[in-house]
């Protein structure tokens, strides 16, 4: 299997991840190098221009509101509200809300509106429906994820409330495709799309298709477990001129800035103790399905959460290709053992039988099956000293910088405690 | 007069598709070319261009499975491209359901078979890929240069129309190259289809003034909702003569 010579990203990743041909690297580290070619002053007005434009919209035809969020609470969500109240703007907050929450993550949210001081509308997935579209999704083949039906709420949930409250601009926060896949690029500018939500977010799976298919009925879904995820029609979006933009086209996005920023602005608070897919403290901590997610991702492509996360860092100079693999190495395979046994408890499955619709689906390149059961093919760890390695590599940042820096141990779990714990920055316990 | 055309074109490399940027091939972007074609909402396009860009041959099946989806889903004429060198090779795309192909290379290198694919399906249905950079005509997905524009202009006036793109404007994002439009059209009888640059609705009014039949675009219309509808309604809304 090949591996981006600059991050620790194999080739094998959803949307597919174009490696150059040329340099090795690959797309989403292209993406991350053509931020530095952008004139973001320019990009920054784009947006003040569209945010003045848009209140007078909303002035004009006496609405309450000027820009829907969609959040969930995490550190996104905080800059994306804290950002449109910078810009004069007054927006109504959509909350999906799968019943996956971590106390965090409540905390977090209340956080928000709280400190935002802005209006939450939101829809409570009620726990039945939650087990059966988990147990439907964990099981089918073209799914296999436990998280599916949030991911599809969120993606769907708030285009239908734009489209009820007559809110015509959505704003979103990164282009995560972009960002880890390098789906797009930043010289047109992104929208919400429909099919980056049926083809990426559903799998490819629409909703009609989840009522006609046999296993789902056997779980008893129905038409009313699935309101929230019937996308509108082109009619009434196109009635409305609905349009969602990202944040992400127009200011460079930084998370471990912008973590830092919400932390000193609104009090975000990331998490406090180890984690068990990945060492960062600041991302997806306000759902405890993830690493459910995140493990089956790791059995069917043989990478998870922390190459991801490693790759952002990279990406950034702020972590050598070295200290990514060392990542990894030390979080890609872990079994998020409290986490999935929560699970299986909850949806009435065993281990055996989740292994048992996974391992069809294995991808041939990163898993191989033998006497002894499945053995990974390739690791970044077989990449270490590739040839193009040192050419691809990036200016590495100092000082603060730094991701294991001691000063980002709020944001970073660096494997080894660096000092005594009441010696840790910060006013960890708020609560 | 006659309506003027809006063609999205999906750059296929291996069967996937891509953005390309001066010809160079960057991201994925769908996970099925049926998923481009929904997206894109091509109901409203007048027709489709289905380009193959791989850089070699080796997998040229998957173009023909991503063609074959596309065939079954579009409403509208399609353009097969893409290492179309032979007679045999358009025979199996016009099979499949191509209304049309484009030759490039084949035009340079092979004129003869060009010839013949005329004279079996006639010269409406060859649509001639030229690509120019700096003044030259480049063949071979950019990487060969076969000789100046003029050359260019006179090995495929006796095809349909041309599908016409300037490398260095393919993939900025600024537009397209208008005075190569002007030149093209002048020397040439047949109609031009503008292609490379595209990324504002703006673009497309430009190539049209500067003497295109149809109007093309392939990167920029991934980025939004009913992409070629609402540039449709953009182009009616300032008064050019579309459907």
């Amino acid at each position: 299997m090949k591996f981006c010579k600059r991050c620790v990203t194999p080739e094998n990743t959803r949307p597919i991840l174009k490696i150059n041909p040329e340099t090795g690297i690959c797309a989403a580290c292209e993406y991350q190098e053509a931020k530095g070619r952008i004139d973001w002053s320019a990009r920054w007005q784009e947006l003040v221009d569209l945010a003045e434009e848009v209140k007078a919209r909303a002035k004009e035809r006496g609405a309450a509101f000027d820009v829907l969020i969609p959040v969930s609470g995490g550190k996104d969500s905080h800059f994306q509200v804290w950002t449109a109240l910078q810009l004069g703007l007054k927006p109504l907050l959509c909350w999906f809300n799968h019943g996956y929450n971590s106390v965090i993550g409540l905390r977090n949210l209340r956080n928000l509106v709280k400190k935002s001081g802005c209006p939450l509308v939101h829809y409570d997935t009620p726990s039945a429906t939650a087990r059966k579209l988990s147990r439907w999704a964990i099981l089918y083949p073209r799914i296999l994820d436990p998280t599916f039906f949030y991911h599809s709420g969120i993606m769907t949930y708030p285009i239908r409330v734009a489209v009820e409250k007559k809110i015509p601009f959505m704003l979103w926060g990164e282009e995560g495709f972009s960002e880890s896949c390098g789906l797009l690029t930043l010289q047109y500018r992104q929208e919400f799309t429909r099919w980056k939500r049926t083809e990426f977010s559903m799998r490819g799976v629409d909703t009609l298709e989840i009522l006609e298919d046999e296993a789902a009925q056997r779980e008893g879904i129905t038409r009313e477990d699935l309101t929230p995820y019937f996308y509108p029609s082109d009619d009434e979006i196109g009635s409305l001129d609905l349009q969602g933009l990202y944040l992400g086209n127009f200011t460079p996005w930084d998370a471990l800035a912008q973590t830092r920023l919400m932390v000193k602005e609104w009090d975000f608070m990331p998490y406090d103790q180890q984690r068990e897919r990945t060492f960062s403290l600041a991302a997806k901590v306000d759902d405890h399905a993830n690493p459910v997610h995140e493990w089956i991702r790791y059995l069917r492509w043989g990478y998870g959460r922390a190459t991801d996360d490693a790759c952002t860092e990279i990406r950034l100079g702020r972590m050598s290709r070295e200290e990514g693999i060392s990542m990894v190495t030390l979080y890609d395979h872990q079994k998020p053992v409290a986490n999935l046994q929560y699970y299986l408890d909850f949806l009435g499955l065993t281990e055996e039988q989740v292994l048992e619709a996974v391992d069809p689906k294995r991808d041939p390149r990163a898993w191989q099956k033998d006497e002894y059961g499945w053995r990974l093919m390739d690791h970044v760890l077989n990449h270490v000293d590739d040839e193009g390695v040192e050419a691809a590599r990036l200016p590495q940042k100092e000082g603060t910088e730094r991701t294991f820096h001691p000063a980002n141990a709020r944001y970073y779990w660096g494997g080894i405690p660096k000092f005594p714990a009441q010696l840790m920055p910060g006013p960890l316990w708020t609560l | 007069m006659l309506a003027k055309r809006i063609i999205p074109v999906l750059i296929l490399e291996n069967g996937n598709v891509v953005e390309s940027h001066g010809f160079r091939l960057t991201n994925a972007v769908h996970t099925s070319a049926a998923g481009a074609l929904r997206a894109m909402s091509t109901d409203d396009a007048d027709e489709i261009i289905v380009l193959d860009v791989s850089r070699d041959r080796s997998q040229r099946d998957a173009f023909y499975v991503a063609f074959d989806a596309i065939g079954n889903l579009a409403r509208c004429p399609i353009t097969a491209g893409g290492w179309i060198d032979s007679l045999a090779e358009a025979d199996r795309l016009f099979s499949m359901g191509a209304d049309k192909v484009t030759v490039n290379t084949a035009c340079k290198d092979n004129p003869r078979e060009v010839r013949r694919i005329i004279r079996k399906y006639g010269k409406q249905a060859v649509v001639a890929s030229v690509d120019i950079r700096r003044g030259l005509w480049m063949v071979d997905r950019g990487r060969r240069v076969a000789g100046h524009m003029a050359d260019a202009i006179e090995a495929v006036k006796d095809c349909g129309e041309v599908l016409l793109t300037d490398i260095d404007h393919e993939g900025t994002a600024l537009g397209y190259n208008p005075w190569l439009i002007e030149a093209f059209a002048e020397e040439l009888p047949i109609p031009i289809i503008a292609f490379g640059g595209v990324s504002h609705w703006d673009h497309m009014l430009e190539g049209l003034n500067a003497g295109a039949s149809a109007v093309s675009a392939a990167n920029c219309l991934h980025y939004s909702e009913g992409s070629v509808r609402s540039a449709r309604a953009w182009l009616k809304g300032k008064g050019a003569w579309v459907r």
